[in-house]
């Protein structure tokens, strides 16, 4: 029967899963298309990608660290977070978390350790005092550099590179399971969001990648590799055409089946998330860096456009993906179980997790990354214009 | 190996962390975690010391024995006593003592004694979602019906909480009747046409159908203008088809409206105070709860109300002389005038006509509780100084008396023969 | 109120973060009484159940004050509530549960010559045989008792929510106060003292009925053997074990 008015349920009216839980999936999401890049590399040889192999694994590294930072904030009991590491219930999607959280910390830190060895151990030997005690512990006190030791690294980092895409996707796509899982939620129960979320995290690692190889060569005015920026923007033409076109069959599906959810959720596009969602999401954030792209990749243009146009696809990709997450999140959060109505959600400013929080953890893994240049050098410095 | 050695190093150093981990893992294990499932056992526990709020009703029945007996026979009696006054878990705790009484003060300790108007109508509120057959009122409405003026008036001014229907148990006990059906069970308003102008409405009993002597005669008595059958009648629905009902002539009942309250419209319905209305309240005798119908049958319908052999109590003889100075009307709804000539002339009974004085020692031998009630007890004794009739050893004590006042006064009542008899 | 103040902040202080059991002892030591506390065994014997009979209620919200008095329970946040659904004449419904009911019902929302059918419906947790939220819980503080109630604990869950996600009858919330999951216990502590919980005490009219269902003479029992009962959302396979009696189709 037609509701006259908008009803939730009493417990519905404040939403459980903040801003907090859109940027986990988002950071998560960087983290495994970052590390996908650049194990294409170091697993299937693809040359061209060789001179963001190594960025794209410390951009992995850095979002890595931060990826708990979101979580902890939302627990309701931080203080126990190590709770769900001690009585692991593993009949829960989340329980598993902690451990493979863990296990691909291992294996990023592994990998970023033994390709930048060469680099650590010259630095050692090149520095003094507290600086060189210092890298004397990264390197574990081991400065053995030969040609042996530095197939054997590769070796190494080549089987931790092909090892870890699965845990990466696992690491992220739990996250699309999870939500695809829960049966109790109208918008999030589909068995494809685990492979939309894979999907969107690719586009969202590629455009990263991306955004911050021009970003970084254009503020130290260095000359880009046209190669390797011209594959990954033709891959990430691709990967967001396969990713936008799963969300919308998904969508399909649903207003054709016309289940009883449908007409509650077409009230929630059409309503709540109108803006963000079919104005935002589709309209400008998709369908303009799809056209973008299509132009760079099939069309032959003049250099320095293709470069701006493929820049700002990439910017453009990366909001996209960040209000993917927002309307999956507190989307479904939005219309209640009851079917009969919405509730509302503004982040604050100011609150524990408000947008300000939200802006800091944002901003902090960029910050990171820029701290590990030091340390970890990502671009060649014989690189010149 | 030499090659390797950084390898080796660096996973012995990961197998080294992650036993450490694994170590303090099991150390930091919850107690009690997965003695019986995947969860701490001892939660299970540590609820069941979880501090009871609410006290159970028998608990307020310990003390207040009183209000719970009270309470257990009427309508109420499925309402606990903390959905009105609170948890009472202070309350009790001070009034118990011992260690759980430390830290209550005696304020705390005092628990809501009367409930607010809103507390009534929580329940009592009409609302379409409510089930029809549960009491309920529109308190405009209901003030309006009752004409009381006051629109504060809390409900407890009329119902008492703890009996609000002091009739329940013999509701639940009275006889079953078919069904009876208001017209605004299912419709609202209540329709302007009666159902038998419409074609296929479904049967539906109204009392006509079987009392309509009653119903005919009610109709031309005062109270068919402001109360339907069922007002008086209580009638209690008890499932699709049948239900009981219960005759009720209950003073209480009637008081509901006609009692004269502060909060109340002075004109209608016709007031009275209560007990004086009746006079003392000696005059109620326990257990005549009919007691407004004893007289005022009349003004309700034909009904078959056995009156008691003498509904005046002992002393009304006495009583009734302030009374009847105010109330004559009253006493003639039962009793003509000339039943009150029968006693009284002008204020004295017939009988004390002027040659009372002679006549009086006849009447006096064979009726001196007669005498008795309106002189008093041994009233004799003011004339004749002496116990009337006579004091039982007077055969053998009089020749005092006699000697004192003569014979003369025995020949009053005595012919010369009779002192024959022994002299 | 002191007590539990002074509870906390001990159970915080010693707590590391793994959860260290000591802060029982002292749940002990501050009750007075000896209780008959039940061993897993004892607790078999049960399988605690619960009827709503939605053609009694009348929507007081007795119910929702006695259980969060009971309980403690955080404001703008019920372990009960009842709803009320209106139909009016043009086939349109309107559901409506100001507060939870917490102060009752004032006013019929449609002009009540448009009201067609109206009732209250009391909801609470469910108590599921699968509960979806046992499932879901990553560190297996939301578990269910060896008599079929499922319970939170409160000194192990950390607030991650995943639990109120997946209960399709929202009846879980994140406590404010604490920062732990929530919901209705059944008045564990009660129940297992032969009183009725909080709720079912304080309804007049009966509209809440718990018991045994392992006890064949049990009132539970008979009603579920004669009336006819409906769950909510069924097709999701939680199997809950609240039944409504006079389940309209509307109420989801």
């Amino acid at each position: 029967m037609e509701s006259l008015d908008s009803f939730v349920f009493p417990n519905e009216v404040h939403i459980t899963w903040t801003v907090m839980i859109v940027l986990y999936p988002y950071i998560t999401g960087m983290v495994a298309g970052a590390f996908i890049v650049s194990s294409f590399y170091h697993v299937f040889g693809m040359e061209k990608l060789k001179p963001i192999a190594r960025f794209a694994l410390v951009s992995s590294l850095a979002f890595l660290l931060f990826a708990t930072v979101p979580l902890l904030n939302h627990l309701g009991r931080p203080d126990r977070a190590f709770n769900i590491m001690l009585t692991p219930s593993f009949s829960s999607a989340m329980s598993g978390f902690g451990f493979v959280y863990a296990f691909y910390m291992i294996i990023v830190i592994l990998e970023v350790w033994l390709s930048y060895r060469v680099d650590l151990i010259d630095k050692y030997t090149n520095s003094r005092g507290i600086s060189k005690f210092i890298y004397n512990i990264i390197i574990l006190g081991n400065s053995n550099d030969n040609e042996e030791t530095r197939r054997i690294d590769k070796k190494l980092v080549t089987f931790f590179a092909a090892f870890g895409i699965p845990v990466a996707c696992i690491l992220h796509g739990y996250v699309g399971f999870l939500f695809g899982s829960i049966k109790a939620n109208l918008w999030w129960s589909t068995p494809l969001m685990f492979i939309i979320f894979i999907f969107s995290a690719i586009v969202s690692g590629l455009s990263v990648l991306i955004f911050l190889y021009q970003f970084v060569h254009w503020l130290r005015k260095k000359k880009v590799d046209q190669d390797s920026l011209d594959l990954m923007a033709k891959w990430l033409w691709g990967f967001m055409i396969i990713a936008v076109i799963l969300e919308l069959m998904e969508l399909l599906s649903i207003a054709y089946e016309r289940t009883e959810r449908w007409v509650v959720l077409q009230q929630l596009i059409t309503g709540k998330l109108k803006v963000s969602y079919i104005i935002l999401q589709i309209g400008v954030f998709s369908i303009i860096p799809f056209l973008m792209l299509t132009v760079t990749s099939l069309i032959k243009i003049n250099l320095k456009l293709k470069n701006l146009l493929i820049w700002l696809s990439s910017g453009m990709l990366l909001i996209q993906v960040l209000l993917m997450r927002w309307n999956v999140v507190i989307g479904g959060q939005l219309v209640s179980k009851s079917m009969r109505g919405f509730t509302e959600y503004f982040p604050g400013f100011l609150d524990r997790e408000g947008l300000i929080v939200s802006a800091v953890i944002i901003i902090i893994p960029f910050i990171l990354l820029k701290l590990f240049d030091g340390v970890f050098p990502f671009f060649e410095k014989s690189e010149n214009k | 190996m030499k090659n390797k050695s950084h390898i080796i190093k660096v996973f012995s150093l990961i197998f080294i962390i992650l036993i450490i981990a694994f170590i303090i893992g099991r150390i930091f294990q919850p107690k009690s975690y997965g003695d019986h499932g995947h969860y701490r056992w001892d939660a299970v526990t540590e609820l069941q010391y979880q501090e009871i709020v609410n006290q159970d009703i028998k608990i307020c029945g310990e003390c207040h024995n009183d209000i719970y007996n009270l309470h257990e026979k009427d309508a109420h009696y499925t309402v606990p006593c903390t959905d009105c006054h609170g948890s009472g878990k202070l309350h009790v705790a001070f009034h118990k003592g011992g260690d759980n009484a430390k830290n209550i003060s005696k304020e705390q300790a005092v628990m809501e004694k009367e409930y607010k108007l809103e507390g009534c109508l929580l329940c009592h509120r009409k609302l379409k979602a409510k089930p029809s057959d549960f009491p309920q009122i529109s308190q405009e409405e209901h003030y309006k019906f009752l004409h009381v003026n006051d629109i504060n008036t809390k409900c407890i001014e009329c119902h008492s909480p703890h009996e609000p229907v002091f009739l329940l148990t013999e509701v639940r006990k009275s006889r079953i009747h078919p069904i009876v059906y208001r017209c605004t069970e299912c419709h609202d308003p209540k329709p302007e046409k009666s159902f038998r102008d419409v074609p296929n409405h479904p049967a539906i009993f109204e009392c006509n159908d079987c009392h309509k002597e009653i119903v005919d005669d009610f109709n031309t008595k005062p109270h068919h203008n402001y109360v339907e059958c069922r007002t008086c009648h209580l009638y209690h629905k008890e499932n699709e088809t049948t239900g009981r009902i219960y005759k009720n002539g209950n003073a209480k009942f009637c008081l509901l409206c006609h009692e004269k309250k502060p909060f109340k419209d002075d004109k209608y319905p016709p007031k009275i105070e209560w007990p004086s209305h009746v006079g003392s309240q000696e005059i109620i005798i326990k257990g005549d709860e009919k007691i407004c119908l004893n007289c005022h049958q009349d003004k309700i319908h034909k009904m078959n109300v056995k009156f008691r052999e003498n509904p005046h109590s002992g002393n009304w003889l006495i009583e009734h002389k302030e009374f009847g100075k105010q109330n004559l009307n009253v006493c003639q709804k039962c009793h003509t005038m000339n039943q009150c000539y029968s006693c009284h002339m002008k204020n004295k009974p017939s009988s004390h006509m002027a040659d009372w004085k002679k006549t009086h020692p006849k009447f006096g031998m064979s009726n001196k509780q007669s005498c008795e009630i309106c002189h008093g007890k041994n009233s004799c004794i003011s004339c004749h100084k002496l116990e009337m009739p006579h004091p039982k050893d007077f055969g053998d004590n009089h020749k005092e008396i006699v000697a004192q006042k003569g014979k003369e006064i025995c020949n009053k009542c005595h012919k010369e023969e009779f002192c024959k008899q022994c002299h | 109120m002191e007590k539990i103040d002074r509870r906390q902040f001990i159970k915080v202080g010693i707590f590391t973060t793994a959860g260290v059991l000591v802060g029982s002892f002292f749940g002990f030591a501050d009750s007075d009484e000896k209780i008959d506390v039940k061993t897993f065994d004892d607790l078999l014997k049960y399988e605690w159940g619960y009827i709503i009979d939605t053609s009694r209620c009348i929507g007081c919200g007795a119910c929702v004050r006695a259980c969060k008095i009971e309980n403690n329970v955080s404001d703008n946040y019920y372990r009960t509530w009842v709803e009320r659904y209106e139909v009016n004449k043009n086939g349109k419904i309107r559901v409506d549960s100001p507060k939870g009911a917490l102060e009752g019902f004032r006013q019929d929302n449609f002009p009540s010559s448009e009201i067609v059918k109206s009732f209250f419906v009391p909801k609470l947790c469910n108590h599921c045989y699968d509960s979806p939220c046992v499932q879901v819980c990553p560190v297996g503080a939301s578990y269910e008792t060896p008599d079929k109630v499922v319970l939170v604990d409160k000194e192990h869950c950390v607030g991650c929510g995943y639990c109120v996600q997946a209960c399709p009858y929202a009846c879980r919330y994140i406590d404010p106060e604490k920062g732990t999951a929530d919901k209705c216990t059944f008045c564990y502590h009660r129940i297992q003292k032969g009183l009725a919980p909080a709720c079912v005490n304080a309804c007049p009219r009966s509209a809440r009925i718990y018991g045994n269902l392992k006890d064949p003479e049990s009132k539970i029992r008979k009603i579920l053997n004669t009336r006819r009962y409906g769950l909510l959302k069924p097709e999701l396979g939680t199997n809950p074990k609240c039944y409504y009696i006079e389940l309209d189709m509307e109420i989801k």
